[in-house]
């Protein structure tokens, strides 16, 4: 179980929110425009690290907002909270 | 022992929007400001929801004023009585059967302040109340099993409570 500190509410438990999965994925504009094997990368490709990950979640049974956070996958440790259309924050050193 | 009832009658309705103007004309329709502080509630009856969402209840019906004062702007008014049902639970051991169900830190929460969370496993919104009492906002379709939960929550309590 961890505990997910919401940008609104504050630290809540993880059964709280929905998991919405790696996140800085942009959908391409022109689907039509791409290779089968470029559809199938941003379909389906992932970066899954062993490390520090950047992810998107909504606080589903609070304000229902969707956000951003970077998880260590191995400690579980959350590194940051940020906004969903930020750009990706330096994860601290100690986290990497 | 703590008791559970349903209030009837209230009228509730969800509010979206965001901006100066917004607030403004929402301010001159209900005679008071939306709370802007997450999980706050403003004294006239209106819950935050979320950064541009609200809950508002009234004993009367605020939708037409309001979408009269805000028309022509990008926002939602939407009554939702009928899609949520008011329970309130008050009386001794109120918060620890509350408490019983919600894995929510309940100590710190005051009247003038509101929290959605899962009771049982239910989208609540919770609000402390002055006496100790909490009013409990849930979808129409969960109001039935809520209350049947805090009715077997309250029994439970009430045998295993000391002689
Ligand atoms: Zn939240």
């Amino acid at each position: 179980m961890m505990r997910i500190e919401c940008p609104w509410c504050g630290g809540r438990d993880e059964t709280e929110f929905h998991y919405g999965g790696e996140a800085h994925i942009a959908r391409p504009p022109d689907p039509d425009a791409l290779s089968d094997e470029a559809w199938a990368d941003y379909l389906f490709m992932r970066a899954n690290p062993k490390g520090v990950h950047a992810e998107r979640w909504m606080h589903a049974q609070g304000c229902r907002r969707w956000f951003n956070l970077l998880r260590h996958t191995v400690s579980h440790d959350i590194v940051a909270v940020y906004p969903m259309g930020a750009p990706r924050p330096e994860a601290p050193e100690t986290a990497r | 022992m703590a008791e559970v009832r349903e209030i009837d009658g209230l009228s509730l309705a969800v509010l979206r929007g965001g901006g100066a103007e917004f607030r403004a004309a929402v301010a001159g329709a209900l005679g008071f400001g939306l709370p802007e502080a997450p999980n706050t509630v403003a004294a006239g009856g209106a819950l935050w929801l979320g950064p541009d969402e609200w809950l508002l209840v009234s004993g009367e019906d605020q939708t037409g004023p309001l979408e009269e004062a805000l028309e022509g702007q990008h926002c939602a008014v939407v009554d939702v009585s009928e899609a949520r049902a008011v329970l309130e639970l008050s009386g001794p051991g109120a918060t620890e059967v509350l408490a019983s169900g919600c894995r929510l830190d309940l100590d710190p929460l005051r009247p003038g302040a509101c929290a959605q969370t899962a009771l049982a496993r239910a989208h609540v919104l919770l609000e402390p109340r002055a006496g100790g009492v909490w009013r409990l906002y849930v979808g129409r379709s969960f109001a039935a099993y809520a209350r049947a939960w805090i009715e077997d929550a309250i029994a439970l309590q009430a045998m295993s409570a000391p002689p």
